[in-house]
């Protein structure tokens, strides 16, 4: 294990040093709360947790010590050597501590510390009585990583001699998407861990209440938050770097990605439930277990190259060892609940078909039932191969037919939802509530019937879109009113205050919006075109009113890739719109092409140019462009999102994670 | 190189330690974890309650005058809610009073004590 200390290794044999305590010091804090939370011991209780702490601090040495040697260019490091070379960009050396299997092992575990603690450390006075549980489930979590990478894939590893440069990051990897993406996607997968931890913690301890609720729920909302962000960046990524058009290719790693977000966003509904009148408690804490489990299924299809995918890592052994670890959690989770079922029952029954719960609890099985089919799918392959012999390939196709009558079924619940009322609603409330967004939703689709667009999916979207707009401005309008009258404020006082007050419901209306924007863009590609010219220097081609021109070829060359673009003048008309560069770019180290399109975008819609095969010396290229309508409305749509997701929860941090709100009206 | 790099160890090794073995080198009361633990939690059930029969109350005060609620619904089930709120908050102002009679006990016995 130890070598001669040198300068070169001096930092990454410190680094090997403190991922080992960490490891010691979990292993410590899950002994100690598990003595402590028996024998009633305070000291031991508060050891243990800070145990939790001293793993935060040694993991995140660590990662400053990896981050040193990429920065440093250390190729004494294996990890620095093959995921890091000296041409590389420096923001690309910064993301390559996630670009491969051991740093991102690192990554995950840093992120899980520093979840544990933040949590572990707001909720010190208002959780006391959970957090002993809590710490054993982070040491769970914090011991099975550290394991993994002391014992199988140690970013610290050493050569015995430095190379004089490294391979370099996968070229596909060198794109500003991919600095934000995955660190984006981690906090999401991470984050599930803290709800996780609170409904073990509430079971364990037999507090089955609706304490644990309000004190995951803003962590939820965090992690929720960053899995948004994380899936709406790496489908930004896809349409841009992988040169194909598309944004979701249904990859399984795209899927496992997205199905923790549909089940944190059905639990982030049907806890209202819970909360408001006492229900659907059993079902929370299998909808924030399921969610948990998912992230390390996730975690698993990326690393155990049982699924195929651009995303995942090489086959690596530690594959088995996640899947370990998903049936322990699956299998005391299930036990756990299992045992506490009949404090878990709800307090109330549901009144009427016609409320607020039901809509809710149909969200939840749209939600629910979307994310099994994903599943199913993304398994089937690997799932036929087993039992059949054959691998039997579900292509994006399937995902796009089966997937489509649930998005527009929750589409329309994100209309309904917001309007109608608890308990019961009367046909009073439903006339007057739903008459007016059922006339706007048919002029929507009268609308698109007279352009000539009969998909029913595009049809209904519109429908759905115009639906669900118009219930929110009535929900903001009537808000607005209510503070009007009973204050007697002025609109825009009486709208602001609405909305601060209610921030949580109000934010949650804007993701809706976002969501309304992301269907819009997702039918706009129902409608894309494509078109594929072979060009000569000088010769133009027309297509749907628009036409090229190929003026020359430009060659660009640094330390890190050569860039050759095809220059192309766009036109729409006689009127020159814009210069427009695809390329083709060739990395030096590792040795690999990549594509890179130019895209001239508009709220109507992206034109985007692919330059496919060329011949420079004899002025010859293939361009392939892509017409997409209203895809920007995909992007305007997430940031939407991301702002409403803020207003639903920048609030309540410091407000409500140390319960200081319950003693400000006290 | 060698005695640097044991030097740095031992104290990472060291601080590690004094981290986890603080509650036995400084010994206050931690108040995690203390005798009035079951009172408190209850305690904090209420309030947490109180502050949901509150949220509750607003929502449909502010359902009814959005129009999301029929008047004899409204009226009905705020009838019940203002009941059940009535009790939590008796509740409460039980076990405050109770609770603030242990305070005066327990401060009298520490100055007979002094």
């Amino acid at each position: 294990m130890w070598q001669t200390i040198t300068a070169a290794s001096f930092w990454p044999q410190v680094g090997k040093i403190c991922i080992s305590l960490a490891l010691a010091s979990a292993f410590y804090a899950l002994l100690a709360t598990i003595i402590g939370i028996r024998k009633k011991n305070s000291f031991l209780t508060s050891s243990a947790k800070r145990a939790i702490y001293s793993c935060c601090i040694l993991i995140s040495s660590c990662v400053l010590i990896l981050w040193s040697c990429l920065l440093t260019n250390n190729f004494l490091v294996r990890y620095v050597y093959e995921y890091s070379n000296i041409a590389m960009p420096r923001i690309y050396k910064f993301t390559a501590l996630w670009g491969g299997q051991d740093g991102s092992l690192l990554f995950w575990v840093w992120l899980a510390s520093l979840y544990g603690s933040a949590a572990l450390f707001f909720h010190r006075k208002s959780d006391r009585a959970l957090t002993p549980y809590m710490v054993g489930v982070f040491a769970v979590i914090i011991g099975f990583f550290t394991c993994l990478i002391l014992y199988s894939d140690n970013p610290f590893e050493l050569f015995p001699l430095a190379p004089a440069d490294g391979r370099g990051l996968n070229p596909l990897l060198q794109n500003p998407s991919m600095a934000i993406h995955p660190p984006c996607l981690y906090l999401g997968y991470v984050g599930m861990s803290v709800p996780f931890s609170f409904a073990i913690a509430a079971l364990f301890s037999r507090q089955l209440g609706n304490r644990w609720i309000y004190a995951s729920r803003i962590w939820t909302l965090i992690a929720w938050f960053f899995l948004s962000i994380g899936n709406l960046l790496g489908a930004q990524w896809a349409y841009v770097e992988l040169g194909w058009g598309g944004f979701w290719g249904w990859d399984p790693v795209e899927n496992a990605a997205i199905l923790p977000w549909f089940t944190s966003s059905a639990f982030l509904h049907s806890v209202m439930i819970q909360e408001k009148r006492g229900m659907l408690k059993l079902w929370n804490m299998s909808l924030i277990t399921i969610s948990f489990c998912l992230t390390v299924l996730g975690t698993y299809l990326t690393r155990s190259g049982v699924v195929q995918s651009v995303h995942s890592f090489a086959n690596s052994s530690i594959g088995y060892w996640f899947l370990i670890f998903l049936i322990f959690v699956i299998v005391f989770s299930a036990y756990l609940i299992w045992s506490r079922r009949g404090q878990l029952k709800s307090k109330n029954i549901f009144e009427s078909f016609l409320s607020k719960e039901s809509a809710f609890v149909l969200n939840n099985i749209m939600l629910v039932g979307a994310a099994f089919i994903i599943l199913w799918s993304t398994l089937f392959p690997s799932a036929s191969e087993l039992i059949l012999g054959t691998r039997i390939i579900v292509g994006p196709p399937f995902f796009n037919k089966i997937l489509a009558p649930f998005a527009i079924f929750l589409l329309i619940l994100t209309g309904i939802g917001p309007v109608i009322a608890w308990r019961k609603a009367t046909r009073k409330n439903l006339e007057k509530n739903f008459v007016l967004p059922c006339i706007f939703g048919v002029i929507c689709t009268g609308c698109l019937a007279l352009l000539k667009i009969y998909d029913w999916y595009v049809l209904l979207t519109g429908f759905g879109a115009a639906f669900v707009l118009t219930t929110i401005v009535m929900e903001f309008y009537r808000g607005g009113r209510a503070r009007v009258i009973a204050h007697k404020e002025s609109w825009l006082i009486a709208l602001v205050r609405a909305v601060f007050r209610n921030h949580r419901k109000y934010g949650g209306y804007i993701v809706h919006i976002g969501l309304v924007a992301i269907f819009v863009g997702i039918a706009g590609s129902v409608y894309k075109q494509v078109y594929e010219f072979d060009m000569k220097k000088g010769e133009r081609k027309n297509f749907a009113g628009y036409s090229i021109v190929l003026d020359h070829f430009e060659t660009k060359d640094n330390a890190n890739q050569r860039e050759d673009f095809a220059v192309l003048d766009f036109y729409e008309g006689n009127h020159l719109i814009k210069r427009m560069k695809p390329a083709r770019f060739f990395y030096k180290q590792p040795e690999q092409p990549s594509t890179e399109v130019d895209i001239y975008s508009r709220l109507k819609e992206d034109v985007y140019f692919i330059l496919g095969s060329y011949a420079p010396f004899i002025g010859k290229a293939k361009i392939r462009v892509i017409l997409q309508p209203f895809i920007s409305w995909l992007w305007i749509g997430g940031i939407i999102l991301i702002i409403g997701g803020l207003v639903s929860m920048l609030p309540s941090i410091g407000l409500k994670l140390d319960g200081r709100r319950g003693s400000k009206r006290s | 190189m060698m005695l640097a790099f044991f030097t740095v160890v031992g104290v990472i090794v060291l601080a590690f330690l004094v981290q986890i073995l603080w509650p036995w080198l400084n010994p206050v009361p931690d108040r995690d974890v203390n005798d009035q633990m079951g009172d408190f939690q209850e305690y904090q059930r209420l309030i947490q309650e109180r502050e949901v029969m509150l949220d509750n109350l607003k929502d449909l005060e502010l359902d009814f005058q959005m129009e999301k609620i029929a008047e004899a619904d409204y009226q009905a089930l705020k009838q019940k809610m203002t009941k059940q709120a009535g009790e939590i908050f008796t509740q409460i102002k039980n076990f405050e009073s109770k609770h603030s009679v242990f305070q005066s006990i327990e401060k009298d016995l520490r100055s007979l004590e002094a």
